[in-house]
């Protein structure tokens, strides 16, 4: 049986009804993309994987209750149970995980900041690096929307859904999101040639 | 002729109601042409969970037999 050719929805009917390897293709085919969406957010190895683990965890309990709703996709679903995590973690820990989060958010404001420590790294690092570093200077909002977008493989109807917003503000976020990262380019005169 | 045209369809268009559902899911040609430019860097930063993750997973879902 080649499960890689199953549907989302066959792999959970085997799980369900016992077969593990339904569980195991569904993470075989979606932990990197849920993964890095976490560790991109979190910023932090171990955290990431506690709430990659959590994330699953959930899922298997969920699933093993009969509580999945069918009509639902599997990957918005997961990623809902991990970014719901994630602002768990945050709200746990009473700290932001962005420079800023307000509407007056300046991004010249930021690069200031962001020149004085880390200048003569940005010089030497890798332009995947450096992308990285940009990506996580962005209000969490933007990144948040770039990160499910990216990595998620989400569509900004589903990205709406989960962050409870219009699909018009997931994509004016991802605008802003790939405006303040060009910004912040240009400014480093950063090149993607290579 | 000309105007008043142009002031009923305008008043049809601003005054339609847009459904979620129906909205374009793209970005603009200038946004996309910059996402599509640094689409092979973000790849680079795709991850994966430790396998050490994984087993505690596949065990926790194992103790439910």
């Amino acid at each position: 049986m080649d499960f890689q050719l199953r549907s989302d929805q066959d792999l959970i009917h085997l799980y369900i009804t016992g077969d593990e390897a339904g569980l195991v293709e569904l993470i075989r085919r979606y932990q990197s993309k849920i993964y890095t969406s976490i560790y991109l957010l979190v910023k932090d190895e171990y955290l990431a994987e506690d709430i990659f683990q959590d994330t699953f965890i959930k899922v298997i309990n969920t699933l093993k209750a009969g509580k999945y709703n069918e009509e639902g996709k599997f990957l918005p679903w997961v990623t809902r149970i991990a970014h719901n995590l994630v602002i768990d973690h945050f709200r746990r820990e009473k700290r932001a995980p962005m420079v800023s989060n307000g509407d007056d958010f300046d991004i010249f404001e930021v690069l200031g900041n962001y020149d004085e420590s880390t200048e003569d790294r940005m010089v030497r690092e890798q332009t995947h690096k450096d992308l990285k570093t940009l990506i996580q200077l962005l209000p969490s909002e933007q990144k948040e929307v770039l990160i499910m977008r990216h990595f998620g493989d989400l569509s900004f109807k589903e990205i709406a859904d989960i962050t409870d917003v219009s699909i018009n503000t997931a994509l004016g976020r991802m605008r802003y999101a790939l405006n303040n990262l060009r910004k912040m380019m240009q400014s480093k005169e950063m090149s993607l040639k290579n | 002729m000309g105007e008043i045209f142009t002031n009923s369809f305008n008043a049809v268009i601003n005054n339609a109601p847009v459904k979620e559902s129906e909205v374009r899911e793209n970005l603009e040609a200038d946004d996309l042409i910059f996402y599509h430019s640094i689409r092979a860097e973000l790849d680079l930063l795709k991850k994966r969970p430790k396998l050490q993750t994984i087993h505690y997973i596949l065990d926790h879902s194992k103790s439910f037999r």
